[in-house]
């Protein structure tokens, strides 16, 4: 079967951290003249290679700042590749921090509006997943309030309900649930194993090795950038665990 | 080619509803706390232009037949042309957040905030609408040549907003040399003094390479004078906006994969 959603081949993010850094004219002519511009670079993700198949639930694993981050950012499409080919096919709901498409002065009703489009969901889609996205953050007595107002839990509902209510081909999740109550975090765990069982692809990352081997199947686990291993999640795990 | 334009084009329906959101939300976000709201758009053009009117009369007495509405298409092109682009500017960088952590054209900010500069201009108009009456202006038919003045102002702060905007992500000094520029642009724009005070250098000097007083003038000239604006002023006007336009699009296309790593 030829279901390749996401196909990473030979991929390489190069970061320029002396570019990165915030700089003014004088600095700018100073390091141009210098040729110190492009001095310092950094590999955030070297040569990874990636197939994921439509269906599959994929757990990313390893330590902070190892590139797990920069590789859905890749897939997402917000960041392109140095070196390499990233192809995804079908449609990307990224839930790369939370509240990230929020405008904290907005109050809950815009804000899932505002979120809704941004994940690209037309309109008339919001509207009818509207009581749906609410129902699921248990927000309804908030919807009014600004967002700036809410607790980092209530934003964190509100962030994973619209964007599974998305109902995008392929689920982007980035160390999403840390902040939620376990509850809250056993209902999303469900609502992800349901998306999956209807067809989802999902690529998650976590730092707790139990929702990483309850959620998915297939893992990969990252170390500066390169690729350490990747298999059965149970395997890629353990051998993560082991080597920490 | 025409693949990409029509692919382009999809996308960009597509983020229409997007578009729209996002105005409403910097509108609501400027005058929600504010008592008076959205009236402050029309008080507050009309009250600058209460004030220069005094001052201008009373303290530098100057000559100028009806001088609210002389200066007050004056002040309402210098701060379209100025405040304008100086607001876009901000747009990429202020929502750099959403630009690293989710996937929409980055062009969708500068656009939004350049319709709400295009919202304040038409409060703009409707306070202008107010000094006309109440200064019981003559109206004639050259007011339909307006539209098309407007049009020229719109395409050279839209290109100038779009332009700085990319500017403004590599180099942040951008903004405070803007700064700079607009209080000599005001000063070389004949706002609130009438250009033939000046020597005859210099006022051939601004009439000619000065796009800021080409649209005062031709609006003066439908308002003021009751004639057709100078057909030469049109024309350079819709050349140099469509120009600094089509260099805009131009350099958003060559950049638009770099600013995701400096915003």
């Amino acid at each position: 079967m030829d279901d390749i959603v996401v196909n990473i081949q030979h991929a390489t993010v190069r970061y320029n951290l002396a570019i990165k850094k915030q700089m003014g004219l004088k600095e700018y002519m100073h390091a141009l003249l210098q040729h110190k511009l492009f001095y310092q670079e950094f590999l955030a993700i070297q040569d990874i290679n990636l197939r994921i198949m439509r269906g599959e639930s994929w757990g990313f694993v390893g330590k902070n700042g190892s590139g797990k981050s920069t590789l859905l950012k890749l897939v997402t499409g917000i960041l392109r590749p140095y070196k390499g080919t990233v192809t995804v096919s079908g449609s990307v709901a990224p839930l790369l921090e939370l509240g990230a498409g929020f405008d904290m002065e907005l109050t809950g009703k815009e804000n899932i509006y505002l979120n809704g489009l941004i994940l690209g969901m037309p309109k008339a889609e919001i509207d009818a997943r509207f009581d749906e996205i609410v129902d699921f953050a248990e927000l309804e007595k908030f919807l009014d309030v600004p967002v700036k107002n809410y607790s980092s839990g209530m934003k964190s509902r509100l962030s994973f309900s619209i964007a599974t209510c998305a109902r995008a081909d392929i689920l982007i999740a980035d160390e999403v649930l840390a902040t939620g109550d376990k509850q809250f975090q056993i209902k999303c765990e469900q609502r992800m194993q349901k998306m999956l069982e209807g067809g989802t692809t999902l690529l998650y990352v976590s730092h707790s090795p139990g929702a990483i081997t309850r959620l998915c199947q297939k893992a990969m686990w990252l170390d500066h950038g390169c690729c350490m291993m990747q298999g059965e999640a149970n395997d890629v795990v353990e051998a993560y665990e082991k080597a920490k | 080619m025409s693949r990409r334009i029509r692919l382009g084009w999809d996308n960009f329906l597509k983020y229409i509803p997007l578009l729209k959101v996002l105005v409403e939300r910097d509108l609501k976000k400027k005058y929600r706390t504010s008592v008076l709201g959205y009236i402050w758009c029309v008080l507050n053009p009309l009250l600058v232009m209460l004030i220069m009117t005094l001052v201008f009369t009373y303290m530098f007495r100057n000559q100028i037949e009806n001088f609210p509405v002389y200066v007050f298409i004056g002040r309402m092109m210098y701060t379209l042309l100025s405040g304008g682009p100086g607001t876009v500017m901000r747009s990429l960088v202020s929502n750099g957040g959403l630009m690293r952590k989710t996937r929409v054209p980055y062009y969708v900010f500068p656009l939004s905030s350049f319709f709400c500069v295009f919202v304040d201009f038409l409060f703009n108009l409707a306070a202008f609408a107010i000094v006309l009456i109440f200064t019981q202006a003559k109206i004639t038919i050259h007011v339909v040549a307006f539209p098309i003045v407007i049009l020229e102002a719109m395409l050279m702060t839209f290109g100038l907003s779009l332009l700085l905007s990319i500017a403004h992500v590599f180099i942040r000094d951008v903004g405070y040399i803007w700064g700079v520029f607009c209080t000599a642009w005001m000063y070389l724009s004949a706002i609130f003094y009438p250009l033939s005070s000046l020597p005859e250098m210099v006022q051939r000097l601004i009439s000619f390479y000065n796009p800021l007083y080409w649209l005062i003038d031709q609006t003066r000239t439908i308002f003021l004078l009751n004639a057709w604006p100078r057909y030469g002023n049109v024309l350079k006007g819709f050349g140099v906006g469509g120009l600094i336009f089509i260099l805009a699009l131009l350099a958003y296309q060559s950049s638009k994969d770099d600013l995701i790593l400096y915003v």
